[in-house]
């Protein structure tokens, strides 16, 4: 008797009763928020992993186009040659040719074109980086929504 | 034919680990009302565990890579849920549930209750206010108990899937799910007799 008033409840009715408890419900919205945010991060992955080299490429084919409107002291295969057979191979390294030729273009190579070619020269080398920047800008952001769109089928 | 919903979720991440990042949606649909829920009957705040479950599935896919295959993916993925929402318990200070308030309402007996197995409108309501007075006693176990309760009894993990998810030794993970529940129990009963009386 005494025992039964030590344990009121039936275990089983007890544990039936925990097993049972109520849920709340996910929104419908929860599933298509986290695959943006996944498809996001893919994406940022991608991108990653590719905009060092994208960017290198480019610079390195704004410094071909500038060299061909106006050749120089600095012929670009040396300069390429110069950013690709360095022995020293760490990001560092990487953003510093980076930097060494973006300060080559606007100190050297922009402003001699400025000066010496004159200004449709210098019009020309500018918008054709922009292009190309612009296309890449485009490039990527179609990939993202490819990336979208084989997720909604 | 093999089909997405027929794989098993070691084979869904092994698809995943090969670019098919859109099948990460089979483990989000099956995942997400159990993480959900364990994170809301952790922290209390619903709109937070929606956040931070968002968080956890956000977690999981870039940590896909580490993912070894030797282990459940249920228990690994409870595991990064469980690491989440004890490092956000940690970081802010939660406010209690005032059990007193909830348990001092007016309503049937416990035992009646419990006893009750074909169930009637009025007794169907009782039940609701029932469960409702143990996940209000299941707040306010210690968060070691707390945790243990939740992933046996409401996402259903077996105590080996516990004891890898939360890393104890499972005679721990026994030992305190029954010490939780026995709390449980006594807080119910203690809650009845002082109803009793009053």
């Amino acid at each position: 008797m005494v025992e039964k008033q030590k344990k009121p409840f039936e275990d089983n009715q007890f544990l039936e009763t925990l097993d049972d408890l109520p849920m709340i419900t996910v929104p419908t919205t929860m599933l298509p928020n986290i695959m943006d945010k996944v498809m996001d991060e893919h994406i940022r992955d991608q991108v990653k992993s590719f905009t060092i080299p994208a960017y290198m490429v480019i610079l390195g084919l704004v410094y071909v186009l500038i060299s061909m409107l106006s050749p120089t002291d600095l012929p670009w295969m040396d300069f390429l040659g110069m950013l690709f057979s360095s022995p020293e191979s760490g990001l560092l390294n990487v953003f510093h040719h980076i930097f060494n030729i973006c300060w080559q273009l606007i100190s050297n190579q922009l402003l001699r074109t400025l000066i010496i070619d004159g200004i449709p020269y210098f019009l020309g080398a500018t918008l054709a980086a922009g292009l190309v920047f612009l296309g890449l800008r485009v490039w990527v952001k179609s990939l993202h929504r490819n990336e979208k769109g084989s997720v909604e089928q | 034919m093999v089909t997405p919903d027929s794989l098993t979720d070691e084979e869904v991440v092994d698809r995943i680990k090969t670019g098919e990042i859109n099948l990460f949606e089979i483990l989000v649909h099956r995942y997400q009302d159990r993480l959900v829920n364990y994170i809301y009957r952790m922290i209390n705040q619903r709109d937070t565990a929606m956040e931070l479950c968002q968080d956890v599935f956000l977690k999981v896919f870039k940590s896909l890579k580490q993912y070894d295959p030797e282990y459940k993916f249920t228990t690994w993925v409870h595991r990064i849920a469980s690491n989440a929402t004890i490092d956000w318990i940690r970081k802010k200070k939660l406010p209690t549930y005032s059990m007193e308030s909830a348990l001092n309402e007016d309503s049937p007996t416990l035992e009646h209750q419990l006893k009750s197995s074909d169930l009637n409108p009025h007794q169907t309501l009782e039940m609701r206010q029932l469960k409702s007075r143990i996940m209000i006693a299941i707040d306010e176990l210690p968060l070691i108990y707390k945790e243990l309760i939740i992933l046996r009894h409401m996402n259903h993990l077996s105590y080996d899937e516990i004891a890898r998810t939360v890393d104890l030794p499972l005679g721990t993970v026994k030992n305190r799910i029954f010490r939780g529940r026995e709390m449980l129990k006594s807080v119910l009963v203690g809650e009845r007799e002082r109803r009793g009386h009053g």
